[in-house]
């Protein structure tokens, strides 16, 4: 039986955490750890990226940051164990560097555009360690300088401005840049898993009321402009939002903890609205092969 | 005869016939002029060669303010709703822009209006740039627009309104040395023939020189004198909906003299009611504080809500009713009347 084909795009800035979750999927789908998880029907014939990515995970270390110009792709052969669908995962992992590199050349490589042009799903990385917000001076100076009448503050301003450079643009800006592009592309509807990252970060704040945010609040609270723009072009892009933590938790600061696990795949924290997290990092990838 | 769209190219910057067969004009290709084909040292090899060189890219909208011919991709598609803003230099209107598109960045709707889209991001960032601490800079201030008159730029914001419905919006962001330029010569006037397809012509008055007695004469005189040039000289219709902004209101609100100025204000406004009465013009006045200083109370954007919902939902082309404007071949109405309802 042929099995149904599923282009699928990891997209992201860089350090977004698009390698950490492949490696972490990985893990999980082939050594059925998780019950309910995708698992992997045949060996791809070029594991030798996958594992080396696994062993990196295991040992609860960084990856190595793919550099701009290399495409891996992947393809993984899968099981949802749940409803029997198969399909095979085409998977190029992308550096974030590259999407870095279109938002500022306004470019695209024929390549990627090949590629968008036959794709059937995006997950789209957030990583919340390293969003950019606009901040307003303004906002500064009112706390900073509550007793100072304007005209003060602007006799002191020695101003040197810096200019405005791409990397200035705040995280949602790009993101919504870049799906934009992708846009102009697309032949038909596309699904997309928006994965938050590190979600370990929110859930464990101190900040209460902030640990308290499922994933989709999360995105309206930090992100609203992208929220907004996936909310208003659904006509386009299909979304489900998750709250991931690939990790389990910091790197270095939490080795002992995340290394004490029976099971690897039990450090993996999966948010999806108001669940309770599980460990099947393959949600996104079901939801993706799923025909609805 | 079926043209192979994978082996052409398009003069016109963002158009993505090459990739999906599209034209940003949407001409049959058969029909359109602006497709050539790629030459041969264009070719990419594909494949293996995935150097990041000029014959395996492919080139997208770059996102900045559009020039007169690129918003046609825009106003070609929807009923665009085109919002001229006028004024001395420094009178706050690229201020407003940057605040009005930073409001959606900061929550998730603002006067209920949803954020859909736009092709002019990176503009929109440049000019909100020198009031962040991305900077440097210890007070915010918006860079002086650049005078070009004869290369206008637009920002575009697609929106959502409380119905669902979409709204297209371009925006002039025209240097204040050209307002300045057209208050004083009726030919330069004539030429501005954009001015007649305006939905909305937005008249901004410093209310911080407003509130000084040696500026609020000289400041009042040059705004008027801008209105005037241009419905004189038939530049802009009556049909165009005119709103009078006073703005930098946190300034105003701010002096110890801000009654006398709010008394001055009331005279102007009674002085436009005059010389342009309810039966003929439609015009409505705004108190409005874009960024307003860090001392202030006013919030942050204070009045454009009121204004957003007056350009989102009105526009000079009437449902089922075809306005006649009569453009000459080439000019800039003319582009902006491609899309009728």
């Amino acid at each position: 039986m042929e099995l149904s084909k599923n282009n699928c795009i990891l997209m992201g800035l860089p350090g977004s955490g698009k390698s950490t979750f492949l490696s972490a999927v990985w893990h999980v789908a082939e050594s059925a750890e998780v019950s309910d998880a995708i698992k992997v029907i045949a060996l791809p014939e070029n594991r030798e990226y996958l594992n080396n990515m696994r062993n990196t995970w295991l040992g609860c270390k960084d990856l190595e940051r793919n550099k701009a110009e290399s495409v891996k792709p992947i393809s993984l052969s899968v099981e949802n164990p749940l409803n029997g669908s198969m399909g095979v995962f085409n998977v190029p992992d992308l550096a974030g560097e590259m999407y870095e590199l279109q938002f500022e050349s306004r470019k695209l490589g024929k390549d990627f555009v090949d590629m968008v042009k036959v794709a059937h799903g995006i997950v789209l990385f957030i990583d919340p360690d390293t969003l950019k917000k606009p901040v307003h001076i303004a906002d500064v100076q009112k706390v900073l300088q509550p007793q100072k009448s304007a005209e003060s503050v602007k006799k002191e301003a020695a101003s040197d401005t810096k200019p405005w450079k791409h990397k200035e643009a705040p995280t949602q800006v790009a993101l919504v840049d870049l799906l934009q592009v992708f846009s102009d592309f697309l032949v038909n509807k596309i699904k997309i898993a928006i994965v938050v990252s590190a979600w370990d970060l929110i859930i464990e704040s101190p900040d209460e009321e902030y640990a308290k945010l499922n994933p989709e609040e999360w995105l309206q609270k930090e992100l609203p402009l992208l929220w907004q723009f996936l909310e208003n072009n659904n006509n386009v892009f299909n979304k489900s939002i998750y709250g991931i933590s690939a990790q389990g938790g910091q790197y270095g600061k939490d080795n002992s903890k995340l290394q004490n696990f029976g099971k690897p795949s039990e450090r993996i924290k999966v948010q999806i609205g108001n669940s309770t997290p599980s460990h099947d990092i393959t949600l996104p990838f079901k939801w993706l092969l799923d025909e609805g | 005869m079926e043209i192979d769209f994978t082996k052409r190219k398009c003069k016109i910057e963002g158009c993505t016939v090459a990739i999906n067969g599209k034209c940003v004009e949407g001409l049959d290709l058969t029909v359109c002029t602006n497709h050539e084909p790629i030459g041969e040292n264009e070719k990419g090899e594909g494949g293996d060669d995935k150097s990041w060189n000029d014959a395996n890219l492919v080139s997208f909208y770059l996102g900045d303010a559009l020039s007169l011919d690129e918003t046609y991709g825009i106003t070609s598609n929807s009923l665009t709703r085109l919002i001229m803003l006028a004024g001395r230099v420094d009178a706050g209107k690229t201020t407003l822009l940057a605040s009005l598109y930073d409001l959606f960045q900061m929550q998730t709707s603002f006067a209920d209006y949803t954020f859909a889209g736009s092709k002019t991001l990176i503009g929109f960032e440049k000019r909100c740039h020198e009031s962040r601490l991305a900077s440097k800079r210890k007070d915010p201030k918006t860079e002086r627009t650049i005078f070009t008159p004869d290369d206008p730029k637009f920002l575009h914001l697609k929106l959502r309104n409380p119905a669902g419905e979409n709204r297209d919006l371009l925006f002039t962001d025209i240097s204040g040395e050209h307002f300045k330029q057209l208050s004083n010569s009726t030919d330069e006037c004539k030429k501005f023939t954009m001015a007649k397809r305006a939905d909305h012509f937005a008249l901004f008055l410093d209310g911080d020189l407003l509130s000084s007695i040696e500026e609020r004469q000289q400041t009042k005189i040059n705004a008027l004198a801008i209105l005037r040039s241009l419905t004189e000289s038939g530049a802009l219709p009556e049909e165009t909906k005119i709103q009078v902004i006073f703005s930098r209101w946190d300034l105003l609100e701010s002096k110890n003299e801000k009654q006398a100025a709010k008394n001055f204000i009331e005279g102007i406004k009674t002085e436009i009611k005059f010389k342009y009465p309810d039966t003929k013009w439609n015009i409505l006045f705004f108190e409005i504080a874009s960024r307003p200083d860090f001392t202030s109370n006013l919030p942050f954007g204070h009045g454009i809500d009121k204004l957003l919902k007056i350009w989102a939902e009105e526009s000079i082309y009437v449902k089922d009713k075809k306005l006649d404007f009569s453009f000459e071949v080439n000019s800039d109405g003319r582009q902006f009347s491609q899309y009728t309802a």
